[in-house]
């Protein structure tokens, strides 16, 4: 009987972020040095708040307008309890059913050449978890952990069942591939575990009223681009064994979903354990976290984007010239996004208007800086002597002051400018 | 009634076979230019293709059914015809080519320079004299690594630690354990190369070394005659045959290896006539990917960067007609270089008759590609490329800016991005940190696109096919054991059609044009930056030890990258940067600059031997003189 390979992949991508998805923990891989990049968030302590990194949530975006997801109006987190030694929080900040975006596709080339949509459930962003070091020589009994990795930050990428074989796995992970390195969302490292993939497998066997199909299996540990295609054909060719043997397929009373692990030295998968359902996590929303209204009210596909090119050129160009910041890039950018509500087209000299009108130029000229600086440290007298008896965090009263006299100034540098002239005084 | 019946089958055999002619009729003649494309439109169009793949008795049949078989003429026909083939587009193509001024059809891949262009380089050899270099070695210290180059067996020598007899005798004990398992040799002469070795140990004792590769082994790929050895070209010749006898007289490059000091220590193995680039030869019964030998070598030089690659020979000959020398080279993750179309003056017979060959060296180290080429590439008065050029024959050797390391400003890198894209991640990833290195050093990435690759690969896969089935067809008619993909490509080359090859030579002319003119001259290019290979050299099917494997999407795959500069005739390299981390096999990057600018790529290549990760040499690999 005819049989037709039916292939889901889940990528999980580590997104290219300083620091990690929650907290300030720079954000390396670092297994040379374990658990030297954690703090009380991403560790779990009790009390700790997580925090959102924004440039997570920005990269995530990015990669799903690439992807021509539908991004949500709002989305929140949720929180999937699990117990596991790389997971000391006892649960792993997701998304579940509010993702971010959803309904997407990627063109892939087909066995024949020619060029197929791979159509896209959803993206949603998540924590990574630590990582757990077994030793697999068969004679020490420890298994490490390192927590390095926990609270990464993760974009999970979920396809249709669309993908008809190994060979069109392999080329959907390649556009994938070419799409987030171009993009810098992330590095795509596999062996590093950057990218991660499982694959959902089965087969539809026969066809029209008598077609059945196979047990869905996940193949999970998939390392390499390779591993991925030749996991999914080893699948397909002991699928279609068993089912030969046995008969048994989806629907059949006892037939879940079965996890395989696999082992790339003998090109085989392996049986692991059973899957959880999603009941068996608990979801529920995390009190911890707000709920994001993104300013994607609008959601459209690039080719409907309404600012020309040339306009994004332009702040993107004002941005690497150190002439706004990021943040101030971004608010040119819903000015401009709001004005062409109304005037339908944007010329690009407004770029530099609205900069000088808003006053975003930063202010480079150190002397007026400077001047800034003293006379905000010379209204707070209460902050320089709480930060002469230790209290660092007492120049954050001074840095609001001298940011709303000089807009737009690097935030950074001013506050390395204020405490270098408080411990000079 | 049983008349009624006989007239009855007969009418309807003849009605059939009426039906059949018409059907076939039309088949048998070319497919019909047809427009698809406008002419420079550079859209990318390389396809992959999914083709069926034949190994074992499957591959047997199917050779007998394409060239033996009644039938085998309007199959191949109707194969060449699939429009995936390309035929069609090829030759609109070249009809547009020949409505717009100023294209010409390009039989040999050259242009002859302008003075301004020759002076250019008649100056950049004046910067360094690349005799007093072969004596003496480069005045800059080398990048440190595991490989022994040439300079370290002169330096071992002049310094008394080693004489060549003693490192020839080490060496022709590795060669002995290591040959069953990987098979880079087809013949060692061992008296032989002891006779040259003392010859060497004598001219050193008397302070008389020829140059730097005095004493140095060097392999030869089984193609060219050696003095004393028989050439089988990855054949098997009977007994009579010219094949089987031993060469009174060397090649030209031979010689002149020889006349450097080099001991020439044997043959290396080849696939049949080059024809497979796979690497695997079902004669040879080998050779095996050095790093590993479950996996295709890729070829044809095979033997050549096996031998290189384990430690054997710091310096081995390759020839190359699409990628021979620089796909092994990548695969073995060792430099690899073929020089421009007539740079080396080759004189076997039939060199001069196909114009996508070129010789060059595959060598452990950057500056031993250099040295080599230094050798082979001096200019041999009276050959047929020098009459090509003309009176003032070929612009002079040089390696001009190859010892300028430490800063690529000024050098622009050429890439095409929706081609250097289209390979294997982890073939992307080495390659592209190769490129960020590049440009570390102030090198500028300038995006190119280059019209037509599709066709062009079309272009170079039929004129090199009727080269070669004009030189070796009548191996198909007179009984010759040939294998069986050796078999099917001689009659792919019988099927093609003249408008087809001629097409392919108008195109190729019109691509050296928009290359020379518009690439490398107005864009000033500098090099043009691919990875070497689109895919990991796959495993050897188990099938395909007796019998070899047809596999037309993998020889695709292989040859994406390299067959411009066949069929353009500019000079390419293969640069080692990396290693697939799930079979462990190397990565090659390619760079292909203009003609004669042999000394931009090598310098890359020194370069990046000095800027990437210090390189892994193959688990079997051999340290002759005990260098780390």
């Amino acid at each position: 009987m005819a049989e037709t390979l039916i292939v889901g992949l889940e990528v999980h991508v580590q997104l290219l972020t300083k620091t990690k998805i929650f907290c300030g923990c720079v954000n390396r891989f670092n297994p040379d040095a374990p658990n030297t990049q954690t703090c009380p968030v991403c560790l779990g302590h009790p009390g700790s708040l997580p925090v959102m990194n924004e440039e997570a949530f920005h990269l995530s975006l990015v990669t799903a307008l690439a992807l021509n997801c539908e991004i949500a109006p709002f989305t929140k987190w949720d929180r999937k309890q699990y117990f596991y030694p790389d997971l000391p929080k006892g649960y792993q900040i997701s998304q579940y059913d509010l993702p971010f975006s959803h309904d997407g596709w990627l063109e892939v080339t087909s066995d024949d050449g020619a060029r197929r949509k791979i159509r896209i459930n959803r993206a949603h962003l998540e924590e990574d978890a630590g990582k757990n070091i077994h030793d697999e020589s068969g004679r020490g009994n420890d298994s490490q952990v390192d927590l390095n990795r926990t609270g990464t930050p993760l974009l999970e990428i979920v396809s249709e069942p669309d993908i008809r074989s190994a060979a069109e796995a392999k080329s959907y992970l390649e556009e994938l591939y070419l799409l987030l390195t171009f993009l810098g969302v992330s590095d795509c490292n596999m062996q590093e575990g950057s990218l991660r993939c499982d694959a959902n497998v089965n087969l539809h066997i026969g066809e029209g009223d008598d077609k059945v199909a196979t047990p869905i299996v996940e193949v999970k540990n998939l390392n390499s681009f390779r591993a991925v295609e030749a996991a999914i054909e080893f699948e397909a060719k002991r699928q279609r064994k068993i089912f030969d043997e046995t008969g048994r397929k989806l629907g059949d009373p006892g037939v879940t979903k079965e996890t395989r692990g696999w082992d790339a030295n003998r090109n085989a998968t392996f049986g692991q354990r059973g899957k959880e359902d999603a009941a068996d996590y608990r979801y529920f929303p995390d009190p911890d976290l707000d709920i994001l209204r993104e300013m994607k009210e609008r959601s459209i596909g690039i080719e409907e984007f309404p600012l020309s090119s040339e306009v994004l050129g332009t702040i993107i160009q004002r941005i690497t010239d150190n002439k706004i910041t990021n943040k101030s890039g971004r608010e040119v950018f819903s000015v401009l996004l709001n004005e062409i509500d109304k005037e339908k087209s944007v010329d690009v000299g407004r770029v530099d208007q609205i900069i000088n009108e808003k006053g975003l130029e930063v202010v480079s000229d150190t002397g007026a800086l400077e001047t800034a600086v003293h006379a905000a440290i010379a209204e707070s007298p209460k902050a320089v002597e709480d930060f002469k008896a230790g209290k660092q965090q007492a120049v954050g009263a001074i840095i609001g002051k001298v940011m709303r006299q000089a807009k737009g100034a690097d935030a950074k540098a001013v506050r390395e400018l204020i405490i270098q002239t408080l411990q000079n005084m | 009634m049983s008349l009624a019946v006989a007239l009855w089958v007969i009418l309807v055999a003849v009605i059939t076979a009426l039906v059949v002619v018409f059907l076939v009729s039309g088949k048998m003649a070319i497919a019909a230019p047809k427009r698809t494309q406008k002419l420079g439109d550079p859209t990318y169009n390389i396809k992959s293709m999914s083709t069926p793949v034949a190994t074992g008795t499957l591959l047997r049949l199917l050779a007998w059914i394409l060239a033996d078989s009644p039938l085998g003429p309007l199959i191949r026909r109707v194969l060449l015809n699939d429009e995936n083939n390309g035929s069609a587009l090829l030759q609109d193509l070249a009809l547009q080519a020949c409505d717009s001024p100023g294209h010409f059809a390009l039989y040999h891949p050259m242009q002859r320079l302008s003075n301004e262009e020759r002076a250019r380089h008649v100056e950049a050899a004046k910067v360094v004299d690349l005799q007093k270099v072969l004596q003496s070695g480069f005045a800059t210290a080398a990048v440190p690594g595991p490989y022994l180059s040439v300079e370290d067996y002169a330096r071992a020598y002049r310094t008394q630690k080693w004489t060549p007899t003693q490192a020839l005798e080490r060496l022709l004990q590795s060669i002995k354990e290591l040959q069953p398992k990987f098979k880079p040799f087809v013949a060692v002469h061992e008296e032989d190369a002891r006779a040259q070795a003392k010859e060497s140990e004598r001219r050193l004792r008397a302070k008389e070394p020829r140059s730097l590769f005095e004493g140095v082994p060097v392999a030869i790929k089984d193609m060219i005659r050696v003095k004393g050895y028989r050439m089988t070209e990855g054949s098997v010749w009977p007994a009579g045959d010219d094949h089987n006898v031993p060469a009174e007289k060397d090649n030209n490059i031979v010689r002149l290896f020889r006349e450097a000091g080099a001991v020439i220590v044997g043959t290396t193995a080849m696939t049949e006539f080059g024809v497979t680039p796979l690497g695997y030869s079902a004669h040879h019964q080998g050779p095996f990917n050095a790093y590993n030998a479950k996996h295709y070598s890729l070829g044809s030089s095979s033997g050549s960067a096996v031998a290189v690659a384990l430690g054997l020979v710091p310096v081995a000959y390759g020839a190359d007609a699409g990628g021979s020398i620089r796909l092994p080279a990548a695969a073995q993750g060792v430099f690899g270089l073929a020089t421009t179309y007539g740079r080396v003056a080759d004189d076997s017979p039939h060199v001069t008759h196909g114009s996508m060959q070129k010789s060059g060296p595959i060598t452990a180290t950057a500056r031993d590609a250099a040295l080599a080429y230094a050798v082979m590439g001096q200019e041999v008065p009276g050959h047929f490329y020098s009459q090509l050029y003309g009176d003032p024959g070929l612009p002079p050797l040089h390696l001009k800016d190859f010892s300028e390391t430490r800063s690529l400003r000024g050098v622009r890198l050429g890439i095409f991005w929706d081609y250097f894209n289209d390979a294997e991640v982890p073939i992307l990833q080495s390659c592209r940190k190769a490129v960020e290195a590049l440009e570390a050093l102030g090198a500028e990435v300038v995006p190119i696109a280059i019209p037509h690759l599709r066709s062009l690969q079309v272009a170079h896969g039929f004129v090199v096919s009727v080269e070669i089935t004009q030189i070796l067809g009548d191996l198909l008619y007179n009984k010759h054991q040939l294998e069986p993909s050796t078999r099917i490509q001689l009659a792919l080359g019988t099927s093609m059609a003249g408008p087809e090859i001629q097409a392919g030579n108008i195109l190729r002319g019109w691509a050296l044009q928009y290359l020379r003119q518009e690439i490398f001259k107005k864009m000033k290019i500098s090099a043009i930056i691919t990875p070497t290979l689109a895919m990991t050299p796959p495993a050897i099917p188990k099938d395909a030890f007796l019998t070899g494997e047809s596999n037309t999407t993998l020889l695709i795959q292989l040859m994406k990258y390299i067959f411009l500069g066949n069929l353009c005739g500019f000079p390419g390299l293969s640069i080692p940067v990396g290693y697939d981390d799930t079979t462990g096999i190397p990565i090659g990057l390619h760079a292909c600059a203009d003609h004669w600018d042999e000394a931009v790529l090598l310098r890359l290549g020194e370069v990046l031997e000095g800027a990437l990760d210090q390189r892994k040499t193959p688990p079997s690999f051999v340290d002759l003189l005990g260098k780390s």
